[in-house]
């Protein structure tokens, strides 16, 4: 089969995760919602088309094709694997004793941002960036860590753990206006450099027929405006979210409370 | 209910009765603050009509000369200066936003009405200070954008031009002031249950615009302090010879200007909003889409500078970058027009004046937008920039659709605002004397602009074929002028003898249409609470567990509220001090000007003796005027605290505009020293002086916390005496610079060196001044456990200080510092 | 869905940082200036010296508004109003330093905008320019 063909790490991965999903819903003896099984699906197609086809392409260096696959590992797939997998299925781990505190501490909105940004930035310099082109298993590595913080970094907004909760409507729209900033970080040098940054693109044939130049400012306009765009779209859902919220009627109160009219601060009653 | 309700007397005098002179020169109420910038915005729109008449009238046919060449340029500028500071501003934000903003959010009065009044006093104040080169020096006449390097003392010698940088600088401050104000009340103040989604779409878009104002205004005050740098002190920040660029300014004033067009439409949207579902007799359509579209708008705003600048040459990236978004602005204003017609679509119509200028604003807007989105284009751009069809299009969206909007809510307020009705009849007139003249007027010059006709100039040949359309306009300029008359004697036929307004003549949604008209000083007898979007209609006619108006009205009458007591309600007390301080800042202005300084010195000593004294009249000095429902909070935060930090947010975009400043000019420095010249040592160890200063501070805060008054001011005047030394030792650093023979004029690197580092050093001392005042209040015992707040705010400042040194500390010093091989 | 997203500005007093708290942080200032004058005149480090001066006054930044300035301990209405700014603040700048270096690079035909200049927004263009490189602090 051809996806077994170059990277057989990544059908086994993705085969491992389906197994795990299955197996944890067997052991506790409930199913996901159909709409949780159909995220996770989703979340496994994207991961193996992200490493399969998309990874030929890049490995053909193609550098736009290489930030697409980066873009969908941080903004595509991590959300969709929290949408896919049920809180009563991470509730045993994540809340188990050892590992409580620390995914307490990187869950915080802070922290998974940090983190996040950390692991992001530096992966785009240019010396880890060059190591990741040259060395296959770094490749790898870096590709997990990016879908690892993703993961984190979508955790305050798409927490399946109550306990571990996520931030309100508006804070998450800030937090994710905040992530603007190391993404752009990220695609304003990439895309406004006069020069190559990575050598590793002129050192061989380019697919498409692409100028190398012309390459990286494609790759640098689609991380910049890509996850512009991106984000604007989930501002969009998040804020319908909001007002269909804030919107819904308060309950009823007793008859005897006057409902309209409230004193404002009860303390003044007792000034007064 | 334990309170036995306690009726109110049935007359209830209003915020207009009472007082005389002085109570209007010393109010602080929120409505008579709206009502005087009414009538200063009313007197100089008339003033810059008249302009526009006059240009008009010499643009009558080729080579006339009504005007000189030199007056007509001044003409423009202070049509321009004036329509944006000193007319729409006010109207939309100081007359429309203070009014309404409270009644629509169910408060007694703004967060810090005394701020409030002192941004009244201010934006009266730079009015005059602009409007002063009648007497004096001469009229501005470098446009309202004001381009360097025509603006420098070698191309525009005399006073015209230093009015002008003065006189914004005063407005900038008033507006952020009111931004500062608005912002804080609409987070904190509204009435419960109003939740954000609740919020009248008014209050949505001033609270949108006033985050934009607390954050497109710095680079424009960056801007100007550059230019009046280089007017007063010699500095050449756009001056070419010593390696700057005027494209600087371009910069910095955009960065400001394309924010401040959605400052200008955002709560002209609002009006809209608020009169079309009215009239319509339906809800808002689409109120997520809306409030979600205003918030996109003011977001974008800040990427699209750019695209007043095409004709820069920033290359092909930049100008793609600024094209796209320009162009995606697009899609949340249509989203707009398209909800007001779903609104409108199937309502029962109302059509009344308002309602006649909004759909006009609709139409208009629509028009004006089209042409904006042409001009995103670069390569179109180019062909259109400077001529008349970019008057054509900012017409279209300022007058189209600013302007419209003001008359709309105009005449849809009105009847709150003064209790009588305007004549409907009259209204009718004017509108239809408005649309005819204006689109008379502005529709041919898109033609005129493709035809090749440039902006600013004061007159043309009668070969180029444009006399026949000028003339056209000319027309339709005087009977735009004449609809405008007609308001004027529209109001003064109300004042005088019109209809006795009821209380909510237009069957309103929002709250402000169920107190009297005019309103009482307290506004709401009892807070109410709120139950949905349109609170009002729903108190009318219902939802479910809604009583109805009856039981409405019977609790505004008999406060079941025992904080509330008509005649010593908690309502501040007015204060002079605003107009004592505005009138000092203007005398500042002035000597500067005019060069006299002991005028100089009497207006810094007596703001800053007003400073102290407003700050002993404020409830957390005073006694008893202490007043819970004027410190109200969100989420257990004080307004005071919320307004501090919005303050700080400011700061951060002001200190951003100063840093890239230098970033950028340090390497085109031409001659004399560089940033080799930077004494690392010293400058690390004042580093460590600051730091440690915010370690006494909060250390200092705790102890207050605590109740432990003497390590409070130990700690405190530890951190006092660090702040000094970090000062000491930037005195010495700026000596030894001197000495070295580096000055403030020395070249492009000292000059933005020397004003980034001075504006950080000046934070630090009014810091210390702040504390030193708190220490005196400890010493004197009044700065117990209950004041800690006070200490609170001032260390907030204090540790911004210090965070801002960290920064220019890496990117100034460390980062600089390094010696070119 | 909503229950998941607890609104979250409880203002708790009982969590407010003491003493010791403000002595730790003050020693994690004192110890990162240290660190960025040390890297400073570190010659090897020059290369890099630029990022790792981010990361470390980035740090000390975040340590002061975050427990001086109790932006962690105030909810996120606070951090909210600070943060957006800053978020401003900082593009302007990034964005500004990338026009003028930008215009450096691909200069306009007008002479006057090619006057001397070496700001570029590449990192790598950033770290070996002749400014950021060699040559010892004086």
């Amino acid at each position: 089969m051809e996806i077994f063909g170059e990277h057989p790490s990544v059908p086994i991965g993705v085969a491992a995760l389906i197994a795990l999903y299955l197996g944890a819903s067997r052991v506790i003896g409930r199913k996901p919602t159909r709409r949780q099984a159909m995220w996770f699906a989703l979340a496994m197609a994207a991961i193996l088309y992200t490493h399969t086809e998309l990874d030929e392409l890049s490995d053909a260096r193609i550098f736009a094709i290489h930030m697409l696959q980066h873009l969908v590992q941080t903004f595509v797939i991590p959300p969709l694997l929290l949408l896919g997998t049920p809180g009563w299925m991470l509730r045993p781990i994540v809340l188990s004793r050892p590992l409580k505190p620390i995914f307490r501490l990187l869950t915080q909105p802070a922290v998974a941002f940090l983190l996040f940004s950390a692991v992001f930035v530096t992966a785009h310099f240019p010396a880890i960036f060059e190591r990741m082109c040259r060395d296959e298993n770094f490749h790898i590595f870096l590709h997990l860590l990016f879908m690892a913080s993703g993961v984190l970094l979508w955790w305050p907004i798409l927490s399946p753990v109550p306990e571990m909760p996520r931030l309100s409507y508006p804070a998450q729209i800030l937090y994710l206006f905040l992530l603007m900033i190391p993404m752009t970080a990220v695609a304003a040098p990439i895309t406004l450099a006069t020069g190559i940054i990575y050598p590793w693109y002129t050192e061989g044939a380019h697919g498409w027929g692409l100028l190398p130049m012309d390459d990286q400012v494609l790759g640098g306009l689609l991380m910049w405006i890509g996850q512009g765009s991106y984000l604007m779209i989930v501002f969009t859902f998040i804020f319908y979210q909001w007002s269909r919220l804030d919107d819904r009627d308060i309950p009823l109160m007793p008859a005897s409370a006057r409902p309209e009219f409230r004193v404002l601060n009860p303390q003044s009653r007792a000034n007064g | 209910m334990a309170a036995q309700p306690k009726p109110l007397p049935v007359h209830q005098p209003s915020y207009l009765e009472g007082g005389g002179v002085l109570g209007w020169l010393t109010t602080i109420d929120h409505k008579r603050v709206a009502v005087m910038y009414a009538v200063t915005a009313l007197v100089f729109m008339a003033l810059g009509g008249l302009e526009a008449m006059a240009i008009r009238a010499q643009l009558w046919s080729p080579d006339t000369h009504v005007l000189s060449a030199a007056t007509y340029n001044a003409f423009f500028t202070m049509h321009g200066t004036t329509m944006i500071f000193l007319v729409v501003m006010p109207l939309l934000l100081g007359f429309m936003g203070n009014f309404l903003i409270p009644l629509q959010i169910g408060a007694r009065d703004v967060a810090f009405p005394r701020l409030n009044a002192l941004s009244f006093w201010m934006a009266l104040i730079a009015g005059i200070l602009l409007h002063l080169g009648w007497i004096r020096g001469g009229l501005p006449d470098a446009g309202w954008f004001g381009y360097a390097n025509l603006t420098e003392r070698y191309f525009s010698p005399g006073l015209a031009l230093d009015w002008w940088v003065v006189g914004l600088l005063v407005s900038g401050t008033s507006t952020v002031l009111t931004g500062l104000n608005f912002f804080t009340t609409i987070i904190a103040m509204r009435a419960p249950g109003m939740t954000y989604m609740r919020m009248p779409m008014f209050i949505w878009s001033l609270l949108v615009t006033s985050i934009l104002i607390l954050i497109a205004f710095p680079p424009l005050t960056i801007g100007l302090i550059f230019l009046l740098f280089d007017r007063f002190f010699d500095t050449h920040f756009y001056i070419v010879s010593a390696g700057a660029t005027p494209i600087l300014w371009q910069h910095l004033f955009w960065l400001f200007g394309h924010p401040e067009v959605y400052i200008m439409a955002l709560p002209a949207f609002g009006i809209i909003s608020e009169v079309v579902p009215t009239h319509s007799r339906k809800p808002l359509f689409g109120y997520p889409m809306m409030a979600y579209s205003i918030v996109l708008i003011a977001f974008l705003s800040y990427g699209v500078w750019g695209h007043h600048m095409f004709a820069t040459g920033m290359g092909p990236v930049a100008d793609s970058a600024f094209a796209i978004t320009s162009m995606l602005i697009a899609i949340p204003t249509g989203v707009k027009i398209f909800s007001w017609i779903g609104t409108i679509w199937g309502g029962s119509l109302r059509m009344t004046t308002a309602f006649y200028f909004a759909l006009g604003m609709i139409l208009e807007f629509t028009i004006g937008g089209l042409s904006g989105v042409m001009h995103a284009s670069a390569p179109v751009d180019l062909q259109q920039t400077d001529s008349y069809f970019v008057v054509a299009h900012f017409h279209y969206v300022l007058f189209g659709g600013s302007m419209f909007a003001i008359l709309s809510g105009f005449y849809y307020w009105w009847p709150k605002i003064t209790g009588t009705m305007l004549s409907e009849k009259l209204g009718k007139w004017q509108f239809w004397l408005t649309i005819i003249g204006f689109n008379a007027t502005f529709f041919p010059m898109h033609y005129l602009g493709m035809w090749g006709m440039p902006r600013r100039i004061y007159t043309y040949g009668a070969d180029m074929g444009w006399t026949h359309l000028n003339q056209f306009e000319t027309v339709g300029a005087f009977i735009l002028g004449l609809g405008f008359l007609l308001m004027y004697i529209n109001i003064f036929r109300s004042l005088a003898v019109g209809e006795k307004a009821p209380n909510d003549p237009w069957d309103g949604r929002s709250l402000e249409w169920s107190i009297p008209s005019p309103p009482p000083a307290y506004n709401f007898a009892t807070i109410p609470q709120v139950r949905g979007r349109d609170a009002w209609w729903i108190i009318k006619y219902g939802r479910a567990g809604s009583r109805g108006v009856a039981a409405y009205m019977a609790a505004q009458a008999s406060p079941s509220d025992q904080s509330f007591d008509a005649a010593r309600i908690h309502m501040p007390a007015p204060s002079i001090f605003p107009l004592v301080m505005s009138l000092a800042i203007g005398l500042m202005g002035l000597g500067l000007i005019i060069d006299w300084y002991r005028i100089i010195v009497i207006g810094a000593v007596a703001t800053i003796l007003s400073i102290i004294g407003m700050s002993f009249e404020y409830p957390g000095f005073g006694e008893e005027s202490h007043d819970p429902e004027h410190a109200p909070s969100a989420g257990g935060i004080d307004v005071r605290k919320i307004g501090v930090w919005s303050f700080i947010g400011s700061e951060c975009v002001f200190f951003a505009s100063l840093i890239s400043t230098f970033i950028v000019y340090k390497s085109r420095s031409i001659g004399g020293p560089g940033p080799e010249i930077l004494n690392i040592p010293l400058t690390s160890l004042s580093t460590f002086i600051l730091l440690m200063s915010s370690l006494l501070m909060v250390l200092a805060l705790a102890a207050a916390q605590r109740g432990d008054q003497r390590w409070e001011k130990i700690w405190l005047a530890g951190t006092i005496s660090f702040g000094l030394i970090f000062l000491g030792g930037q005195v010495y650093e700026f000596t030894s610079f001197y000495n070295e023979g580096m000055g403030l004029t020395t070249n492009l690197f000292s000059q933005s060196f020397f004003v980034l580092v001075g504006f950080h050093g000046a934070h630090v001392a009014i810091g210390v001044l702040w504390l030193s005042v708190l220490l005196g209040a400890a010493m004197l015992g009044k700065l117990g456990k209950s004041r800690a707040l006070s200490l609170e705010l001032a260390g907030l400042y204090w540790h911004f200080v210090d965070v801002v040194w960290i920064v220019i500390f890496t990117l100034v010093y460390l980062m600089q510092t390094v010696k070119g091989a | 869905m909503s229950e998941i997203s607890a609104a979250h500005d409880v203002h708790d007093p009982a969590n407010q940082p003491g003493t010791t708290t403000y002595l730790i942080i003050a020693a994690f200032l004192l110890v990162l200036t240290a660190m960025e004058v040390t890297v400073f005149y570190v010659h090897a480090l020059r290369p890099v010296l630029v990022p790792v001066l981010i990361v470390l006054s980035g740090a000390k930044f975040a340590l002061v508004a975050m427990f001086y300035m109790h932006l962690k301990y105030d909810g996120w209405l606070l951090s909210g109003v600070f943060a957006f700014p800053l978020f401003i603040a900082t593009i302007l700048l990034l964005s500004l330093i990338g026009l003028f270096g930008y215009l450096a690079h691909h200069g306009a035909p007008n002479p006057e905008l090619n006057a001397p200049r070496n700001a570029s927004l590449s990192w790598k263009s950033l770290a070996s320019t002749p400014a950021y490189r060699s040559a010892s602090p004086r």
